[in-house]
Parts: C-alpha cells; sequence; structure tokens
C-alpha cells in the first residue's frame, strides 16, 4: 500500500486536481443586475450635479446683471419716506414737477451707468434757469 | 517578460510598452462595456473575495464596491491588465471589509464558507468537498489566498507574489504550506473516520 503521509510531488498534483475539480460557487445573477444598475445610476446622477450649478451661475448672472441693468433691483429699493417727501417737497416748490421723477432716482442711478434722461435733465434745469433769469431782468 | 509589472496602472498616454497588444486591446474593450468586464471577471473575483472574507454577504457587498468603483473610473485610467487590475482593487476591498470587523469586534472574524459550492456537487463526492471547504477554513488567511489565486485563477507565483507585495519565493513556499497543510487534514480526517 502507498504511504499517505509521503510529501512527494505527485501527491501535490493530485491534490491540487481534487481542489480543481470540485465545483466553485458563481455570484447570483440578481448580484449583477444590482452592481450594473447601481454602476450606471451613479454615473447618470453626475450630469444633473453639474446642471444644477451651471442653473444656480444662470441665475445669479441674471439677478446680479441682468436685473439690474433691467432697473429691477433699482426699482425694488427703498427709500425712507421722510426723504422721498422733503425731495419731492423741494422740487414742487422749485416748480419742476415734470422732473420728478427722474430726479428722485438719482441716489441709486451712482450704481449703474448713468442714463440719458439724468444728463439731459441737468441741462434742462440750467436752461430754464437761464431762461428764468432773462425773462425777470425782463 | 521584462521588469516591468503586469498589474501596473498606466496613464493613458504612455501605453506603448510591454505588455501584449492582444491583451491592451481586450482589456480595453471591457473597460467600455460594463457588463462584458463583470462577465468575465465577477467570478473570479467573487470567489477570491470568498477566499479573504468567508462570507457570502461581505463578499457581494465587496464585489459591489470594487465594480462599481471600477465602472465610474472608466476611462480615466488606462488598464493594462483588466484581471489584475480588479483582483487588486477586490483585495484592498476585502483588506477594508477585515479591518471593519476588527474594529466592531464581530464575532464572525473566522471565515464560514470558502469558494467551493458543496451544495452543487454530486453526491458521490459532497463528502469529500464538505470536508475539503472545512479544511480550506482551517488555512491561515495568507495560505488561503494563495491556494485560490494559484487553483482557481491560474496565476504564477511572480504574478501573486505582485499582487499580494511579497517576494515570489514567499508566494510559493505558503502555497506548498498550504497544500502540506491541507493534505494532512484530509488524510488524517480519513484516517479518523475509519
Amino acid at each position: 500500500m502507498r504511504d499517505r503521509r509521503s510529501h512527494s510531488s505527485g501527491d501535490d498534483e493530485k491534490l491540487e486536481g481534487l481542489l480543481r475539480g470540485l465545483p466553485r460557487r458563481e455570484p447570483s445573477p440578481a448580484l449583477r443586475g444590482r452592481v450594473l444598475s447601481r454602476a450606471a445610476r451613479r454615473r447618470s446622477r453626475a450630469a444633473p450635479a453639474w446642471a444644477l450649478a451651471g442653473l444656480h451661475l444662470l441665475i445669479a448672472a441674471d439677478v446680479l446683471v441682468v436685473r439690474h441693468q433691467d432697473h429691477a433691483l433699482w426699482a425694488a429699493a427703498a427709500r425712507p419716506p421722510m426723504a422721498v417727501a422733503a425731495q419731492t417737497k423741494q422740487q414742487t416748490e422749485e416748480g419742476f414737477e415734470d422732473l420728478l421723477v427722474v430726479t428722485r432716482a438719482w441716489p441709486l442711478h451712482s450704481l449703474r451707468p448713468q442714463p440719458e434722461a439724468t444728463a439731459g435733465a441737468s441741462s434742462y434745469l440750467s436752461l430754464r434757469r437761464e431762461l428764468l433769469k432773462e425773462i425777470q431782468e425782463g | 517578460m521584462g521588469a516591468e509589472s503586469l498589474w501596473e496602472l498606466i496613464p493613458r498616454r504612455a501605453s506603448a510598452r510591454s505588455v501584449g497588444r492582444a491583451e491592451r486591446e481586450r482589456s480595453s474593450v471591457m473597460e467600455s462595456d460594463p457588463s462584458a468586464a463583470y462577465d468575465a471577471h465577477a467570478g473570479a473575483l467573487y470567489r477570491y473575495l470568498l477566499a479573504l472574507l468567508g462570507e457570502v454577504e461581505d463578499a457581494e457587498d465587496a464585489l459591489q464596491e470594487v465594480f462599481v468603483a471600477f465602472l465610474r473610473r472608466r476611462g480615466m485610467t488606462q488598464v493594462r491588465n483588466l484581471r489584475a487590475y480588479l483582483l487588486r482593487a477586490a483585495r484592498m476591498q476585502a483588506l477594508m471589509t477585515l479591518r471593519r470587523r476588527r474594529r466592531h469586534r464581530r464575532e464572525r472574524e473566522a471565515a464560514r464558507i470558502s469558494w467551493i459550492d458543496t451544495d452543487s456537487c454530486p453526491l458521490a463526492d459532497r463528502a469529500l468537498a464538505v470536508d475539503v471547504d472545512r479544511t480550506l477554513l482551517t488555512l491561515p488567511l495568507e495560505q488561503r489566498e494563495v491556494i485560490a489565486l494559484k487553483l482557481n485563477e491560474g496565476l504564477t507565483f511572480r504574478e501573486i507574489a505582485e499582487l499580494l507585495d511579497i517576494p515570489a519565493n514567499t508566494a510559493a513556499s505558503r502555497y506548498r504550506l498550504a497544500l502540506k497543510r491541507l493534505r494532512t487534514q484530509l488524510e488524517g480526517g480519513e484516517e479518523d473516520a475509519r
């Protein structure tokens, strides 16, 4: 009878053959679906993240630049009622009610490019003062 | 083979050397097709993870993590040898799981099952398969993983050594020690049964 405890290379080969010949476990088919769907889901999530960041940038640009230039920010700015009343009274006394809207707006005009109306108003005021002076002098 | 490692990850622009063109092309096709990559390598990874972790749940979790991470990184690196890359990733994932087990002092630190599917064994061989399965579980982890890589995946000792970051001689001696231990225990079991 063969000595079963001898450590010959023949015994090693036999054992290797035995180990190789036994059936092996395989991952379940459900796992395959889970892995592939999870990988696909993670990839598709990346695009909306970038899209969301882009959307935030667009909204910020719209609020800070476009709407500001379009007078939305200016129109929304609150002014103390006393200041508005005092200014209105002064301008009414001077008889320039037709310029009231433009003159009221000037403190906030410095935030944006000077509108043509303001420049026109100041030259109109000086012209009108000169005309009044000439009329009074007669 | 030259001094260059089969297991190395290389940047896409530096892909010209060493590994055969066919292997590179095969890896690149698999990289671009997730299901093909999964079908080709999931079995090997699963068995290797079972050898390391000894738990179906943990092995499946680790396999998921490895593949999802790989599929997310597709195209960022060129993998010269996809099987080697995935085996290395699986090993890292398994070591993380083992560390987590130790940290949480889980009771199930010892492996419970090996890669041998005893249930699908023919009845005549089932007792032997169960014996082999139990004996494999008694091996130290470093010997069990060498046995799994050598016998299941057919890796050479050099490839095993590169994967495990050990000398090739150490890989070979672990393998021989594991075989010796298996043989002794299996023969002892048979003798005891008589």
